[in-house]
Formats: C-alpha cells, sequence, structure tokens
C-alpha cells in the first residue's frame, strides 16, 4: 500500500512536467504572440519598434526550449512571471482568489456526496416506488439544466421575491448557500443515477443471495455487503466530478459575484494575459490531479482485488 | 416503433430542426430588429413572448437561437468524431510504438479537466464561437480516441474478423466492412449521449462571454441579457433557459434510449456466448 | 420412521404468464439424503427455491403447501433449519470482505458463537490446510474446492436440520467432486438431511437415498435408490439411466465410490 502511494506520487512529477510543456508550447502556438498581447494589456500600439523591444524584455527572443526551461526554473519557486494586465505577479493575484475557489469546490462536492449517495440507494432500495420515480426525476432534470439559468432561478426566487438569501457577493454563512447548490446539481444529479446503478447490480450479485439465504439480515447484506460494493465505482466517478466543479466553479463565481478566480481569469482570457493562464492551468490541473490521487488511493485501499494484485 | 416515448422525443427532435432550418419562416420578426419604442412589450398577439430591452422580439430569437444551438453542438461533434477515429483507429490498427506515442497524448489530455482545459484553448485561440467549437472539441477527442481504440483492438479479435481473414479478404475491406461499422454505431451512441453535455458547456461559455457575442441570437446570450432586469421580467430569462434545457433533455433520452436499445440487441445476438461464460 | 423434516404437498408455481411447477410433493425426512434430479429448465432449482422462499419477484407460488417441522415458513428458518451450498463458489463469496468476515457475519445472524479457534477446527475437519490464513484471504486468492469446502463448513458450523446443495460439485474435476460426494456424506453421518440439486445420475447414485427425477416441472419419479433398476421406473429414467450407460462406457469407467459410473 505504502509502496504503492509513493509510486503514484513519484508520478506526479512527469505528468505535472508533461502539463507545463504543453500549457507553455500551446500558448505559443496561438494566434496573438506574448509579446503583441504585453503591447495590448498595456495598450502601447504594437508597431515592430515596440514588439522587438518587448520581446526582448520578456526573454522571447531566446530559442524556444531556454525560454521553457526559464519558465519552468520560476514556475517550480512558484514565480509564474508578471500578470501583463495588472503588472503583479500572476502567482500571488491567483492565490488570492484561490482559496475561494477551492472552498466552493469542496463545498459543492460535499454537497454532491450528502445528495446523491442517499438518493441513489433509496431510489435502488426502493426500485419502481414513487420514492424511485421522483429521485430519477431529479436526475433527469438536474442533468440536462444549465447550471448558470438554474443560478438564476434561484437568485429570483430565493433574494429577489422570497427575500431569504443574499442575491450576490459574499455576506456570512447564507451567501454560500445558492453557490453551491447551483454547482452542486449536474454532479448531484449524474452521481444519483451511478449510485442507483451500480446498487441495483449489486443487490442481485450471488454473493448477496448466499448471505440472505444462510439468514444474515438483509440490513447487514444491504448496509454492509451491498454498500461497500456499491461505493467502489461511485468513488471513481467522484474524481470525475471534482473536474466538473472545478471547472463549473468559474461560472458560479462569475455569476453569484464571489470573490473566486472566476472573473479575474474570465478577463485574462478576453486579454490574452498569458502568465496568468499558465498559472491558472497549472495551479487548477495540480489540483485536480491531487484530489484524483487521494481518491485513487482509497479505491485501491478499498478494493482488495486491487490491493492484492488479483 | 412501438414505443410512446420514442416518438414523442423523435417529435420534440423533429421540431428543433425544423425550426432551425426554417427560422425566416417560422419567425414574425426580424431577430436584429431593435425598436425602442416597444421595449418589454407584454405577451399580445402580434408579440408572443413579448420583446426584450431593445424591443427585439423574443419569440423570433429564441426562433433563431435554435440554429445557433444545433450549428454549434453539430460541429463540435462532428470535429471530435473525426479527430477520434483517426487518433483512435490509428492507434488500434498500428499498435506498436505508434499507438503507446498516441495514447499517451490522450492521457496527457485527460489529466486537464474538461471545462478548465477549454478555457485554456478559449486563451490560446481568442474569444468567439469558432473558437468554442474548437476547443470543446479539442477537450473532448481524447476520451473518444480511447474508446474508438479499445474497439478496434477488441473487434480486430472476434472470430469472425479472424474467419474472415482465413477467407482471404483484403485487409481494406476487413476494416471497411468488420471493423469500421461496429465501431461507427458504438460511438454515434456515445456521442449522442454527450451532445447535451456538450451543450452545456457551450452555453456556459457563451455565459461568461467567451463564446457567442452579444447581439447575435442564442440561448445563452439571451440569459445574459436578460440577468439585469431579472427582478421585473424574469420571464425574457426563463424562456431561453427552457429552451436549453428541453433541447439538452431530448439529446440526453434519445442517447439513453438508443444506448439500452443497442445494449440488449448486442445481448441477443452474443447469448449463446454468455450461456458458455456462465 | 424418522421425523420429517421438510414436507412439500402439491407445490405449483408460476409466473402470470406460464407454469413452472406442477403439482410437487415429497418429503425429506432426518439423516437422510435426497437427490433432485433433471436436466436444466427442468424445475429443480425452482423446486430449491420455493423451499428457501426466495422465489424470483415474477414467479408466485400458486397452490399447495411447505411445511418444515410442521410448521409454516418464517424468515428465522433460513440459517438455522436449512442452510445452502450452492454451485460455483467463487462468485457466492463477496470480493471486498475476507471470508472469515463472511462466515462471521453468518454465524451470528443466526445466534451462533464466532470463535476462530472452533471455526479452524472445522475446517481443518474438511481437510483445508492452514484455516488461519483461508479465514483472512479473499475469495479470488482461493481455489473453487477450497471455497466449497469453506461452505460445507460454514453449513457444517450452522448446525442447521437441513442443508440445501445446488450442483456443488459441477464446477469441480473428477477428484474435486469425489471429495466433495464424501463430505456431504459426512453430513449424514451428523444425523442432517441433504436436499441435493444435481443433473448428474452418477452423483446422485453415488451419495442419495431417495432419488427424485423432475422433468418439464413435474415430479416424474421417486423411489429409494436400490430400486433405481426396478421394472417399474417411469419411462424418464429409464432413458437417464440408458443415456448415462451410454456417457460412460467402461473405458471412461473411473471409480468414484460405489459404482459411480455405470449401474
Amino acid at each position: 500500500m505504502i509502496k504503492y502511494i509513493v509510486k503514484r506520487l513519484l508520478l506526479i512529477i512527469p505528468v505535472m512536467f508533461a502539463v507545463s510543456f504543453i500549457v507553455f508550447t500551446v500558448l505559443r502556438l496561438g494566434p496573438v504572440d506574448p509579446a503583441q498581447a504585453y503591447l495590448l494589456n498595456s495598450r502601447i500600439p504594437p508597431t515592430e519598434e515596440a514588439l522587438a523591444v518587448t520581446r526582448a524584455e520578456l526573454g522571447l527572443d531566446k530559442p524556444f526550449f531556454t525560454q521553457y526551461a526559464l519558465w519552468l526554473k520560476g514556475a517550480v519557486q512558484l514565480d509564474f512571471g508578471m500578470s501583463y494586465m495588472t503588472k503583479r505577479d500572476a502567482f500571488g493575484d491567483l492565490m488570492y482568489y484561490f482559496p475561494t475557489t477551492l472552498k466552493v469546490t469542496f463545498l459543492a462536492m460535499i454537497v454532491v456526496i450528502i445528495v446523491s449517495i442517499p438518493l441513489g440507494i433509496l431510489g435502488a432500495v426502493k426500485k419502481d416506488s414513487l420514492a424511485d420515480k421522483l429521485i430519477k426525476f431529479f436526475s433527469f432534470i438536474g442533468v440536462s439544466t444549465p447550471s448558470f439559468w438554474f443560478g438564476f432561478l434561484l437568485i429570483y426566487l430565493f433574494a429577489l421575491k422570497l427575500n431569504i438569501l443574499p442575491p450576490f457577493g459574499l455576506e456570512g454563512i447564507s451567501s454560500w448557500i445558492m453557490p453551491i447548490l447551483t454547482l452542486g446539481l449536474m454532479s448531484s444529479a449524474i452521481n444519483t443515477r451511478i449510485t442507483r446503478t451500480s446498487f441495483l447490480e449489486h443487490i442481485n450479485n450471488r454473493s448477496v443471495w448466499y448471505l440472505k439465504v444462510n439468514g444474515v439480515h438483509k440490513n447487514t447484506v444491504m448496509g454492509k455487503y451491498v454498500l461497500k460494493n456499491s461505493m467502489l465505482p461511485v468513488i471513481t466517478s467522484l474524481g470525475m466530478h471534482f473536474g466538473e466543479l472545478i471547472g463549473g466553479a468559474v461560472v458560479v463565481e462569475v455569476l453569484f459575484a464571489l470573490p473566486g478566480v472566476g472573473r479575474y481569469v474570465v478577463s485574462s482570457i478576453t486579454n490574452h494575459d498569458y502568465p496568468v493562464i499558465q498559472c491558472f492551468m497549472i495551479l487548477m490541473t495540480g489540483v485536480f490531479i491531487i484530489v484524483n490521487l487521494i481518491i485513487d488511493i482509497i479505491y485501491v485501499y478499498l478494493n482488495p482485488k486491487i490491493k492484492y494484485g488479483a | 416503433m412501438k414505443d410512446k416515448g420514442l416518438i414523442i422525443l423523435f417529435s420534440l427532435l423533429a421540431i428543433i430542426i425544423l425550426s432551425a432550418l426554417f427560422a425566416p419562416l417560422i419567425a414574425p420578426y426580424n431577430p436584429y430588429d431593435v425598436d425602442l419604442t416597444n421595449k418589454f412589450a407584454p405577451v399580445t398577439s402580434s408579440h408572443i413572448l413579448g420583446t426584450d430591452h431593445l424591443g427585439r422580439d423574443v419569440f423570433s430569437r429564441i426562433i433563431y437561437g435554435t440554429r445557433m444551438s444545433l450549428i454549434s453542438v453539430l460541429a463540435t461533434i462532428l470535429l471530435v468524431l473525426f479527430l477520434s477515429l483517426i487518433v483512435g483507429s490509428i492507434a488500434g490498427f498500428r499498435g506498436g510504438l505508434f499507438d503507446s506515442i498516441l495514447m499517451r497524448i490522450c492521457d496527457v489530455f485527460l489529466t486537464f479537466p474538461t471545462f478548465i482545459l477549454a478555457l485554456f484553448f478559449i486563451g490560446v485561440l481568442g474569444v468567439g464561437l469558432i473558437n468554442v467549437i474548437i476547443a470543446i472539441a479539442l477537450t473532448h477527442w481524447a476520451w473518444y480516441a480511447r474508446i474508438v481504440r479499445s474497439i478496434v483492438l477488441e473487434t480486430k479479435q472476434k472470430n469472425y474478423v479472424t474467419a474472415a481473414k482465413c477467407s482471404g479478404s483484403s485487409r481494406l475491406k476487413i476494416v471497411l466492412k468488420h471493423i469500421m461499422p461496429k465501431v461507427l454505431s458504438q460511438v454515434i451512441i456515445l456521442a449522442t449521449l454527450d451532445l447535451g453535455h456538450m451543450m452545456l458547456h457551450v452555453a456556459g461559455l457563451s455565459f461568461l462571454g467567451l463564446g457567442v457575442q452579444a447581439p447575435t441570437a442564442e440561448w445563452g446570450v439571451m440569459i445574459n441579457d436578460a440577468a439585469p432586469y431579472i427582478r421585473e421580467h424574469p420571464e425574457l430569462m426563463i424562456y431561453p433557459g427552457i429552451c436549453i434545457f428541453i433541447t439538452v433533455a431530448v439529446f440526453n433520452s434519445i442517447g439513453e434510449k438508443l444506448r439500452d436499445r443497442y445494449e440488449t440487441k448486442e445481448f441477443s445476438s452474443s447469448e449463446s456466448e454468455l450461456c458458455v461464460k456462465s | 420412521m424418522c421425523k420429517k423434516l421438510i414436507s412439500i404437498n402439491d407445490l405449483s408455481a408460476g409466473t402470470n404468464k406460464y407454469q413452472i411447477l406442477h403439482n410437487i410433493s415429497f418429503d425429506i425426512n432426518e439423516g437422510e439424503i435426497v437427490c433432485l434430479l433433471g436436466q436444466s429448465g427442468s424445475g429443480k432449482t425452482m423446486t430449491a427455491l420455493s423451499i428457501l422462499n426466495m422465489l424470483p419477484l415474477n414467479v408466485m407460488q400458486t397452490s399447495g403447501t411447505i411445511l418444515y417441522d410442521d410448521k409454516p415458513f418464517d424468515e428465522n428458518m433460513r440459517g438455522s433449519f436449512i442452510s445452502m451450498i450452492m454451485q460455483s463458489p467463487a462468485s457466492c463469496f463477496d470480493s471486498v470482505f475476507t471470508i472469515g468476515a463472511q462466515f462471521k457475519d453468518i454465524l451470528l445472524s443466526n445466534n451462533k458463537e464466532y470463535s476462530i479457534d472452533k471455526v479452524c477446527a472445522e475446517l481443518e475437519k474438511v481437510e483445508l490446510k492452514n484455516p488461519h490464513d483461508i479465514l483472512n484471504s479473499y475469495p479470488f486468492q482461493l481455489s473453487g474446492g477450497m471455497l466449497q469446502r469453506v461452505m460445507i463448513t460454514i453449513a457444517l458450523s450452522l448446525d442447521s436440520k437441513i442443508i440445501i446443495a445446488d450442483e456443488p460439485t459441477s464446477d469441480l474435476d473428477i477428484t474435486g467432486q469425489k471429495e466433495i460426494i464424501d463430505l456431504i456424506l459426512k453430513l449424514k453421518q451428523e444425523n442432517k438431511a441433504v436436499l441435493m440439486i444435481t443433473h448428474n445420475l452418477a452423483v446422485a447414485k453415488s451419495c442419495a437415498d431417495k432419488i427424485a427425477v423432475m422433468d418439464k416441472g413435474r415430479l416424474v419419479d421417486i423411489f429409494n435408490k436400490n430400486e433405481l433398476l426396478a421394472e417399474n421406473r417411469h419411462k424418464y429414467t429409464k432413458e437417464l439411466i440408458a443415456a448415462n450407460n451410454r456417457l460412460y462406457t467402461n473405458k471412461w469407467n473411473i471409480d468414484l465410490g460405489e459404482n459411480y459410473a455405470e449401474m
């Protein structure tokens, strides 16, 4: 087990290396070169002369791999260069907003887990009952609703009509409610389905039948054997949901005017603010990889088939 | 066609496609005609869904919006299929070093969270609908390429392919006649299941102002336009939202029905095989 | 005469479209091995499921009664009164829990004490070496034969009056089959009743006291083992015997206890 964890941790290094290389290279392949982007952000007309000066200033006249090596050297020390827009340290700027984004994402993740797993299990245990039909309807609605539109509906209902929640910004705990619900809706719906299907698959297992027929009580069978088995695919899917949530967080932050990376990044994207985009990609992907690593470790820990290499 | 649900779904799909194709005939007004004297007109017989903050006819904009949504989502899926079929089949058929290199590239693409990667590509390519389409295609192809590859590998080992080889069919004929139909049918079902999801991504990017730009009649843009007037005129935001919802729901349901049908068919054809196994 | 542990009277069952079991009646007595013989689809397993009251959702018992020691069925009988040994043991144990954990849950659910030493001793009785290791392993780490022995041990430890064995030998090679049959014969010595379901006449012959032959959902013939070759056997039974003799010609005769093959 420890060997596996160490192996996976070491594997992060080449993966992040590949990620950084792609991020750096692809940005250079785009139609707007960094010098031009820098001048646009500084509101200087991109004349040949100005471009040449900027290129020298940003080190863009050096060979490509030298540039990459220099950037990587800085990135390892968390120096991602200066934002073209704000002329401040890109990493520092993002780190100012990043905690809010992480908080929204993880809170939504918790909501997804709390909502979807019990609902999925309930639907499976009471298959074809009214409760199951309502749960299926919920997941059908959730999967097809655009999250930002759902957010607007929540704002209209709870903030403007009923006046019980603040429409935007961060003013205490109550202002987290709508963003988290908006963000969590789709993943909750998808995960409810996954849980339900997985639980149903295991209810009909022969091993479950064997336990039942030899007198093991239904509650033990369901609550212990079926539960653990059916949670394995659900745990794997949580990694995918985290990716969706951290992306969706950008939308939700813009919608509810939360002080997360969302707005800052959207303006960096429209303005070709490359250092910020690079730093954003490395940060988000890094978090995503780490969360998936944790999920994989939990999975291996729970699944003896992999643990004992069968 | 005994399934009632399927009939309803396909009629809804037909309505969506027809209103996209014949938007100029169906829409009573030009969706871009501004009439500031007639802002926020209520629902009347002349404006069946009223008008927006610039006095444009909401119903006409919604009809034209269907076009944008369908075009963008179809373009995305075609691009995804194009990329993934090429990469996946080359990897599956050639194997060896080629295969491992292509699959490592896919792995790298899959390490990024999808929406974040789409944001990145827009950051590179710039804002606009075409770039959104390219960005979403680039973030989805890797997953499909892996599936194409695995179907190719699986089908390659099937007995009927071996039989065709033994009876002297040419390589090209085996690929075109025995392997590609299998790959295509499975991938198209998966793509149908994914259409709705991609549409939501397109709408999300439009909402962020990175996709379709303001005056264009597009549902995401319409929701964004209506946002400042949400207190007085929530309906302006509700109409396009419902349209996105219905379209996505239709795509999802058709995808699921197709999958269920296909899987049961698959089951019955290989039933004898299953019996031996169990 | 021994006491009747299970008495099935006029049992019929079916879905709402077609009938699966037609008026089945037979008894199982204490210390007796009854073999339910028939080809796949003949209703053997459905009969066993009716006894366990575990019929699939779409199948209903349409007539008849089953009495358990003169009492009607109640949920607590599973495990304590009737236990079960199944075929393909590899898929009968849960792969994310150890064998020991499942053993423990089955015993505790039936108000039996679970002591590792006692269980290990029981496992050694069925010729399983390193019983501690077996309890700590997962099903995919053990062979089919080993798991089948564990199942028999579980049935023994439950100390239930009657054990239903559904094709316990069908996945095993011929020596494994013989060993399992020997174990089942041992159950009889402990005064347990066994209902053995099999499609294999040779297996039935080698262990049964009473053989019940089923065909197309009907109980066509029931007789004591030594009456197998009697003149008044049902036509279907005679066909089975003839088919069996064709299969096991002298060349293939493998000694499996008394007259395992040809009869």
